[in-house]
């Protein structure tokens, strides 16, 4: 069953997005193959300042677009779909709450991954050796000195992706339950999504000033981390991947229980 | 032919009375197959469960009689039909007369209207 | 509770703010059996319809269908047809038929086909471009295509023309079967109440009455409509 609600998910979300992050990439192209070919006396002319200046604008919208269009989407798709009158259709189908969130959840993730990763790939073109992320990566950690013992360049750079994937996973299910709570309020579920959506960030950012402030008061021997910054540095990581993982779970939690039980359709 | 109801009398008599009717009329000739409950059911736009009661009762009275995998049938009971035409044809003449009376004619002038009725 | 019956519900309530919509509702539906649902608009019907669908989650009471409680289960074997325009409108038929197919094991694609064409409907129209009735039909279509133990229509011939309606009245009785039961909730009670077992007079999330259309014709000698205007009179 997930399986084939994951396929329509795609069917319905992958139109749009497709064509967006193929029309980045081919004005990425356009532009490299403008700065390429043009001769630069005539790239200094004041005359060409002009359209080009316009192409380069079109880029800078497309690219901030990617990324708008991405969460614009991942939102409506959800609104739309389980909480407007296409309600009546998924919620009528013999699956499981769980499985219609998870089945918009992977495919949301997907999007807004593929959104950086094609974001990533118009910058290469546009700038190639420029920008090596890996290598920039690999420069920053061997600034600061790091014994590798406790895990390779490689198993920083997968813990670190996993904590992207996570927080970006995170954060949509933050929305998915914002709606979710909204939709509670009768005939003011996207007021309602708004005001739950303010509440719950004010309720995370004040957990984790609480938390911030607890490891201050606790007088913790953090002569470790003086000594092995690795520890330090790979400890931390850890704990913000579980700290992330958390997140995701309490929130899918608190999308499945009111999408299950204080399903509201109008 | 064509099913009429009225609306305000239970449908399961009505339906009774129609297919009386038909059978003796011979539009449903003596012997022959009566489509099934659901198929005559939708012809009527009636209930299925309300044809099926209906079919209940003709049994009963022994009009149609079921033969266990080949269906519903007529039943060739030429005597059975005639009875219950002259039936149906004693319960219009019933109608008819008192009908009649209640306008106010006695038998006699029943009887001369029908005639003349009929000779026009 | 019975496992024999398709529907069972007891003491069935929901509140929507303080208001009751149902308020203690005790129904029992036999296999083989087409119901109408009557009742003035808030009544309660389209709340009663939800929550067998697993839409809404009463406050109170039980409801089972073929002995379980609203979820996955029941959802296999119930075909819902809503009173509002649900379906995506990006979808064109044939897709919409393929999705049904997919989710429903007794969803019958060639049924399907079948009414799409006795009703002039082209498979490959988005749902976009159609008209209001054309897409109710389209949506009766789909209720009806699946070989369900309960149908629950929300009001299926409301917005088509007459002879959709002979159509649509007809696909029903000659869907029936003893295993399977009907619920049609609707404002047309004398186009319908020829097709129908019983009837559920519904008021203030309360039944009034539940009873054969033939025995309230024999007791009242009147249509099953014009009784219902008597009981809901607004005339005083």
């Amino acid at each position: 069953m997930l399986g084939k609600l994951l396929k329509y998910e795609f069917q319905a979300t992958g139109r749009l997005t497709l064509i967006f992050y193929a029309a980045l990439v081919f004005m990425s192209a356009v532009l490299k193959f403008g700065m390429i070919i043009v001769p630069d006396h005539i790239k200094r002319h004041t005359m060409f300042m002009i359209p080009s200046a316009g192409i380069v604008t079109i880029y800078i919208i497309l690219f901030v677009a990617a990324f708008v269009v991405t969460w614009l989407l991942i939102i409506q798709r959800f609104y739309k779909n389980l909480i407007q009158n296409e309600g009546y259709l998924m919620h009528t189908l013999p699956v499981k709450t769980w499985q219609l969130i998870t089945s918009k959840t992977i495919t949301a993730s997907i999007w807004a991954i593929a959104s950086i990763i094609v974001a990533i790939i118009s910058l290469e073109i546009l700038f190639g050796s420029f920008m090596d992320i890996p290598e920039l990566f690999l420069e920053i950690i061997q600034s600061i000195n790091f014994d590798m013992s406790v895990l390779t360049t490689a198993g920083y750079s997968i813990l670190t992706v996993f904590i992207i994937i996570s927080f970006i996973v995170a954060n949509i299910l933050i929305l998915y339950a914002s709606m979710a709570i909204g939709q509670t309020v009768n005939k003011h579920k996207i007021l309602g999504s708004f005001a739950a959506y303010i509440v719950i960030r004010c309720v995370l950012q004040i957990i984790g000033l609480t938390f911030i402030v607890m490891l201050g008061e606790m007088s913790l021997d953090f002569t470790l981390f003086a000594t092995n910054p690795t520890a330090a540095v790979y400890l931390t990581l850890v704990f913000i991947l579980l700290m992330e993982l958390v997140t995701c779970a309490a929130f899918f939690a608190i999308t499945e229980y009111f999408m299950r039980k204080k399903l509201n359709l109008e | 032919m064509e099913w009429k109801f009225n609306n305000k009398l239970p449908i399961y008599t009505q339906l009774i009375e129609q297919m009386r009717i038909r059978i003796v009329t011979g539009y449903y000739p003596p012997g022959s197959r009566l489509s099934s409950v659901r198929e005559l059911a939708a012809e009527a736009g009636v209930n299925p469960n309300t044809m099926q009661r209906a079919f209940a009762e003709l049994e009963s009275i022994g009009l149609v009689h079921a033969q266990r995998t080949s269906g519903r049938f007529i039943t060739e009971d030429n005597e059975l039909i005639a009875q219950a035409k002259k039936e149906t044809a004693n319960r219009l003449l019933e109608k008819f007369t008192n009908e009649m009376k209640a306008l106010g004619f006695e038998k006699e002038e029943i009887l001369k209207l029908l005639e003349e009725y009929e000779n026009e | 509770m019975n496992n024999d019956y398709i529907l069972q519900c007891r003491d069935l309530s929901k509140s929507f703010g303080g208001r009751w919509a149902l308020a203690g509702i005790n129904i029992d539906i036999a296999p083989g059996r087409i119901v109408g649902l009557l009742g003035p608009n808030g009544s309660g019907k389209t709340t009663f319809i939800k929550i067998a669908n697993g839409l809404i989650v009463p406050n109170m009471g039980s409801i089972k269908i073929a002995g379980s409680e609203p979820g996955p289960l029941t959802k296999n074997i119930v075909s819902y047809l809503p009173d509002v325009d649900y379906l995506p409108n990006y979808m064109n038929v044939q897709q919409l038929v393929s999705m049904f197919d997919d989710f429903y094991k007794d969803f019958n694609k060639e049924k399907a086909f079948g009414m799409l064409k006795n009703l002039d409907i082209e498979p490959n129209l988005m749902l976009k471009t159609l008209s209001k009735g054309t897409k109710e039909k389209v949506q009766l279509i789909l209720a009806m295509s699946r070989e369900a133990r309960l149908y629950m229509l929300d009001e299926p011939i409301g917005g088509v023309d007459p002879a959709a309606r002979d159509y649509i009245l007809n696909t029903i009785i000659n869907n029936y079967s003893e295993n399977a039961s009907v619920i049609i909730s609707t404002h047309l009670i004398s186009d319908i109440e020829q097709i129908l077992d019983d009837v559920i007079f519904i008021r203030d999330g309360r039944i009034l009455l539940c009873q054969s259309v033939d025995d309230i014709r024999a007791k009242e000698g009147k249509s099953v409509d014009e009784y219902f205007r008597e009981v809901f009179s607004y005339v005083r």
